[in-house]
């Protein structure tokens, strides 16, 4: 199996990608880091299934990157560019947030969670990442169980 | 039997208004209630009945017309009656308290007519003398009085205002200085007129009368029904008669405007119809009209002969019409007409010579061709002339001017008008044939009616017979074109745009001028628009648009776009020809950036537009230019693709590329003015977009080659220091070893020959070298390390433990606001103002989110206090923990005396100790960079961790969330500073610094401290010759230099947010660089405290103090600064601090002779 993580978050990004090899030995995980690297890699690479952060900057980060633009929907931009491209990969929303605003937006978890299903069929959940947390790895054992049975 | 019958008929009759008027005053027993009683019971026939008698009884009178109404030396207000039960009944009762001032109204209007053309045409000698004589019918009123200011302020300002508030206004109305002080607050020239609406709604808004009276009286208008009510009708009681009369029509008017019902717009007609018959004013026909009345005919007849001869295509014969009109009296209808007839006849200007300069008549025949055109400045010609309209709003032909406005944005030819254009056109009360679409709008038949009252106009009959769709009876005597054009706009108004497309088409080959041409694009539109040809209408609009941005407000740019997206999102697959059309993108650009339109659209249409185009990024299409429309191409290149866009092409994978791409696009459209669809501005201004792109990446090359540049020693610095002292040493160590190599023993001198080099032999001689050398060493290591002029310890102080390492390390949790400062050393952190911001529900969960901060404030400088205070050292006896040791084993002296012993040479000798030396330096760097991750950053992680464990135990809300994600967002943020605060720590390369432009180091210094002052945008104005090249290995000096001073401004200007605009300029003369650096002190700075301290550091500028200053944090940094200047670049200088017209001033005069040049 083959998972897409976009994840701009090392620690998240760690903590998800050691669960989810826990669970799924045998998968192959890939990486993107923001909206730019995650949307190449959702719309020219084939996963079975991805996790998506919500809240990205533009570019992956590092020493001589300041990663561009903050993104309070990165997630959701991704999602809709594959939508245009007819892309229906499953898709996960990983985020530590429980709210979302940028300029023009304002939005809970819950009521962007609801967008999502509206507007986009691949979308099969959220799950809310805490650091000190552990509920987060039953809801993404939830997901791992109905993406390898085959009911998404 | 009589008498009964006689009691029974009278019984019988009704009851007239007259009678239930007195009837309710005598039960009342007070005359007050009884009237308002009886406006609140009565209907329209009542009043009609009623008001005429009571008027003729004195003591009645004065409740509904006090006599202090009609006072001609001051206004004084009254209180007003409480309102009649219905808006028709309000409607009338009014309309029957101004029928007994006929007489006088009639008078008024005459007078207003005059007051109109003298403050149309700036003919102002006679205005007192018409306001005086409108004061003497009706008593001094808000009118009078408006124009009055007017006249004042543009003569004296608004100094005597007070004063003339104080002569002219009797009793303490705050109603009445209010309207008078908006009034005059919307000349203000700054004031533009949306703005000037935003503020009267935001302030006015509690009281809804008030407010409602006050936007109307001072030029807006209500569209919503909540405030479109003519309830409020009632607060012109309150005030003179031409101001009674005055706001009874803008109510009526913005009451008819908003879509009523026929049998509303009857009642009112009914009630207003005795006013109509008897007073003749223009504006209260046009609404008398709208209500499906038929007045007499008040409106002009001079003009219609103009109109008919530009519908006839006799524009010359046209224009001589209007020149007759113009020398009498000039009216917003005659100019619009020459300014159209001028357009198809070449001749421009031919009513200058009739309108004063700088009259409002004058402005609008300069301003409106702009808008009529479509010129590139439309818009702003549109803004001045709704000023103009603004400021006069009580004159008829503000009105006039507003309509021809909104025209200007809405063709209610063939689309329904809005309500702004339905209200100045009854207001306006023009004769203007266009009147009768929005008369048809707003009640059926209402706009026949006009055209058929109007009859005598050509137009006026013309355009009867579109409202008919009835274009085969339009008149024979139109020009041929505008029989086609008419009878287009009757197809597209009756749902035949295809039909209107044909005609439309032909009428272009014929071509009808540049006005028509315009016309008819935007016909062409709407037709395309209405069969979904979303292709040629964006091709169309888009043209428009690039001919100047104000066709926005004329265009349907967003039913384009979105006809467009959804004929994209209906295919099965992706194609990219829908969104991707050149005219789509650069309008979904336009609607996303100036109209709230959608950020996902433009995406949508860059991403389909490089595909259709088969190109990866703008750029490659740069080759292509001559496959697109001119114009077009180079708007896309230049405007559309601005870095918020080229961000989305997935081709750039970083933000360099995308800078890298933006200055390819600007290099490409600057390098040849000619061949470009740009203007000298737009160039311009490329251009300069191209230097602050260059600078940018300029200042980041800095930056990123000054940070790995922080582990420095001066070594030339300590050599010299050294060279004597250490010469002498050396000799001395070599006499030591030539000793102990002549007295060794025959055995020793076998043993020697027979390993050759690979044995040495440790002599007691020997011993005394090795001692000897070792104290050589730490004398070197002491100097390299702590040398205040030259030693690693002075540049850690001034590049890593001077503030840069907290504020780096800190800074991501100052830009997410989650930490807070201390005012002093001892006192406890301050409170957050991102949690004072956050909408907590409860006291108790802010203090929480409070504690928290603090909290996570305390424990994140202890971390990097502790690892500047300790960790951060020349390990010591008084640093124990520095992780800089350069302690030396015995083992390591007696390795390199082994090495020494041999070198005969000083120079190559010192190299080998400070090598040496160097090495050990490396070691030390990397116990420092493990340092960083494993206690600084593990520790700094583990309490923000903690923070968000105690945020999520806050009451769940909003605010919550919002201040978990600051943290969590900090947290992402510091592991990034982390990582570069590592990269400080390699020792500098000896790099090779290019030679720089002054600007750029400025920039830099700027560029290092900005981004640690979240709440404070620090900005330049830089003065002088920064384009002077300076040599390279000056750059980390200069540039440190620069942010020294531009930190210490923001550290004492007393700024904590806004701005703080700091000026630098630069001279060179005579081998002297000049810098002066100078800031703004806020409010709270005690200035006295500041030049003392500014003289003190003047005076304190020795060499002495500062070289003991320097290897210290905190304070000015100026000590560092002199170690900079006197050390690094080794130049003479002087340095001033001074407070001068409430500005900090730092002077620095540097000599170049020798190290700059």
């Amino acid at each position: 199996m083959k998972i897409l993580i976009v994840e701009d978050d090392d620690v998240k990004l760690e903590a998800l990608s050691d669960y989810i090899r826990a669970r799924l030995p045998d998968v192959e995980i890939q990486v993107g880091q923001s909206l730019h690297s995650g949307l190449n890699l959702a719309l020219h690479e084939t996963a079975d299934a991805i996790f998506l952060d919500m809240t990205m900057t533009n570019f992956d980060r590092g020493k001589d990157e300041d990663g561009g633009r903050p993104h309070a929907f990165a997630g959701r931009e991704i999602l809709r560019r594959m939508a245009r491209k007819k892309i229906k990969t499953p898709v996960v929303v990983f985020t530590q947030f429980s709210r979302f605003d940028d300029d023009r937006n304002s939005m809970s978890l819950n009521e962007l969670t609801q967008e999502l299903t509206d507007r986009f069929e691949n979308f099969v959940g959220t799950v809310q990442y805490q650091v000190n947390v552990e509920g987060w790895k039953q809801q993404v054992d939830e997901h791992l169980r109905r993406l390898t049975s085959g009911e998404i | 039997m009589a008498r009964s019958s006689k009691r029974r008929k009278k019984k019988d009759l009704p009851e007239s208004g007259f009678s239930k008027a007195k009837k309710l005053i005598r039960r009342s027993g007070n005359a007050l209630r009884g009237f308002e009683a009886f406006k609140y019971a009565g209907g329209p026939s009542d009043f009609r009945d009623a008001l005429p008698k009571l008027f003729e009884i004195p003591a009645y009178r004065s409740w509904v017309w006090p006599p202090k109404h009609f006072d001609t030396e001051h206004l004084s207000l009254g209180n007003g009656l409480r309102l009649s039960a219905s808006p028709e009944a309000n409607i009338a009762w009014i309309a029957e308290t101004l029928m007994v001032f006929t007489e006088e109204l009639s008078a008024l209007l005459q007078l207003q007519e005059k007051l109109e053309r003298m403050t149309f045409n700036g003919k102002l000698e006679e205005l007192e003398q018409v306001l005086s004589e409108i004061d003497r019918i009706s008593g001094v009123s808000l009118r009078t009085l408006e124009q009055r200011l007017l006249a004042l302020s543009e003569k004296q300002g608004a100094s005597r205002l007070g004063e003339f508030f104080d002569e002219r206004l009797r009793d303490s109305s705050s109603l009445a200085k209010y309207l008078l002080f908006w009034a005059h607050y919307r000349s203000e020239p700054k004031i533009t007129a949306t703005n000037f609406h935003r503020s009267i709604e935001k302030e006015l808004t509690e009281n809804r009368s008030v407010y409602a009276l006050a936007k109307l009286y001072l030029g807006g208008h209500f569209e919503s029904e909540e405030y479109n009510t003519i309830r409020y009708i009632g607060l012109s009681d309150m005030f003179p008669l031409a101001d009674r009369f005055h706001i009874f029509k803008l109510f009526l008017a913005n009451y008819v405007a908003s879509g009523r019902s026929e049998q509303e717009l009857s009642e009112i007609a009914g009630a207003i119809r005795p006013l109509v018959e008897k007073v003749e004013d223009r504006q209260l026909n046009h609404i008398f009209r709208a209500c499906g009345g038929r007045p007499k005919s008040s409106s002009p007849k001079d003009i219609a002969a103009a109109w008919s001869a530009y519908s006839k295509g006799s524009y010359a014969q046209c224009l001589r019409t209007i020149e007759g009109l113009a020398a009498n009296a000039p009216s917003i209808d005659s100019i619009v007409l020459a300014i159209r007839a001028e357009a198809q006849t070449g001749e421009v200007g031919r009513l200058t010579p009739f309108l004063e300069p700088a009259s409002p008549a004058a402005q609008i025949y300069e301003e409106l061709p702009k808008i009529l055109f479509l010129e590139a400045d439309a818009a702003d010609a549109f803004g001045r002339l709704r000023k103009l309209a603004l400021v006069n709003s009580g004159m008829r032909w503000s009105s006039e001017l507003q309509a021809e406005l909104e025209w200007a944005t809405s063709d209610a030819r063939i689309e329904l008008a809005n309500h702004s254009l339905c209200y100045h056109t009854l207001l306006s009360g023009a004769a203007n044939p266009k009147t009768g679409f929005i008369l048809e709008q707003i009640r059926s038949g209402a706009g026949r009616a006009f055209f058929d009252d109007e009859a005598d106009l050509l137009t006026g009959r013309s355009l009867r017979c579109v409202i008919d769709d009835d274009a085969e009876s339009l008149p024979k005597d139109l020009a041929k074109a505008k029989n086609l054009k008419l009878s287009a706009v009757c197809d597209i108004r009756h749902g035949r745009p295809e039909h209107a497309l044909q005609k439309l088409d032909e009428l272009e080959e014929e071509g009808l001028g540049s006005i028509e041409d315009i016309d008819l694009d935007l016909l062409k539109i709407v037709a395309l628009t209405k069969i979904s040809d979303w292709q040629r209408s964006a091709l169309l609009a888009g043209t428009l648009l690039l001919r100047s941005s104000f066709a926005a407000s004329a265009l349907p740019i967003f039913a384009i776009l979105k006809g467009s997206e959804r004929n994209s999102e209906s295919l099965e697959q992706p194609n990219p020809e829908h969104l991707g059309q050149l005219s789509v993108m650069v309008l979904a650009d336009f609607a996303a950036k100036f109209l709230g339109g959608s950020q996902e659209l433009r995406i949508d249409a860059f991403e389909d537009l490089l595909a259709k185009e088969g190109v990866r990024k703008p750029s490659d299409l740069i080759d292509k230019r001559d496959q697109f429309e001119p114009k077009m191409i180079d708007y896309f290149l230049a405007k559309v693709c601005s870095p918020d866009l080229l961000d989305q092409c997935l081709d750039l994978e970083k933000t360099e590329d995308v800078e890298n791409e933006r200055a390819a696009l600007i290099v490409a459209l600057t390098a040849d003015d000619e061949a470009v669809e740009l203007s000298a501005e737009e160039v311009l201004s490329l251009e300069r977009e191209l230097q602050t792109i260059r600078m940018r990446q300029a200042v980041r090359d800095t930056q990123r080659q000054l940070n790995q540049s922080k582990i420095y020693v001066n070594i030339d610095g300590i050599k010299n220091a050294l060279r004597d002292e250490m010469i002498e040493n050396w000799n001395r160590y070599r006499v030591i070893i030539l000793k102990s190599e002549t007295n060794i023993s025959d055995f020793e001198k076998d043993l020697l020959d027979r390993f050759k080099g690979d044995i040495f032999l440790f002599t007691a001689k020997d011993k005394q070298a090795i001692e000897f050398l070792g104290a050589i060493i730490v004398r070197i290591a002491n100097e390299f390390s702590l040398s205040k002029e030259f030693g690693l310890n002075s540049n850690l102080s001034t590049n890593v433990r001077h503030g840069s390492i907290m504020r780096e390390l800190r800074g991501p949790f100052t830009r997410q606001r989650v930490v807070t400062n201390k005012e002093t050393e001892e006192s406890e952190y301050s409170a957050s103002e991102l949690v004072a911001e956050l909408p907590f529900r409860s006291t108790a969960g802010r203090n929480r989110a409070d504690s928290i901060v603090k909290e996570l404030s305390s424990e994140i400088d202890r971390a990097i206090q502790e690892l500047n205070d300790e960790l951060l050292r020349i390990k010591s006896d008084q640093y124990p923990s520095g992780l800089f040791d350069y302690s030396i084993p015995d083992s390591v002296i007696i390795r390199l005396h082994t090495v020494c012993r041999s070198i005969s040479d000083y120079d190559e000798f010192l190299s080998t100790i400070i090598d040496w030396l160097w090495a050990r330096t490396e070691d030390n760097l990397l116990s420092v960079q493990d340092a960083l991750h494993s206690r600084v950053r593990t520790r700094i992680e583990a309490s923000v961790n903690e923070a968000l464990r105690k945020a999520d135990q806050l009451p769940n809300t909003n605010a919550r969330a919002e201040f978990s994600r600051h943290l969590a967002l900090s947290q992402g943020e510091f592991k990034l500073a982390v990582d570069r605060v590592v990269d400080w720590f390699t020792r500098a390369k000896d790099q090779a610094f290019a030679d720089y432009m002054l600007s750029v180091a400025f920039e830099a210094g700027c560029a290092m401290v900005e981004p640690y002052y979240a709440d404070l945008k620090i900005t330049n104005v830089r003065k002088g010759d920064w384009a002077q090249e300076m040599p390279g290995w000056t750059l980390p000096a200069i540039t440190k230099l620069f942010s020294l001073l531009v930190e210490n401004a923001a550290k004492h200007a007393g700024f904590q947010s806004g701005m703080l605009r700091l000026t630098a300029s630069v001279e060179f003369e005579d081998n002297q660089l000049t810098i002066i650096v100078s800031n703004p002190l806020g409010e709270t700075v005690n200035l006295e405290a500041v030049s003392a301290k500014a003289e003190e550091i003047t005076r304190d500028y020795r060499r002495e103090k500062a070289a003991d200053a320097v290897a210290l944090e905190g304070g000015s940094g100026y000590a560092k600064i002199w170690n900079l200047l006197e050390h690094d670049l080794k130049i003479d200088h002087v340095i001033e601090t001074r407070v001068r017209e409430g500005m900090f001033e730092v002077v620095l005069m540097m000599g170049l002779a020798g190290a700059v040049q």
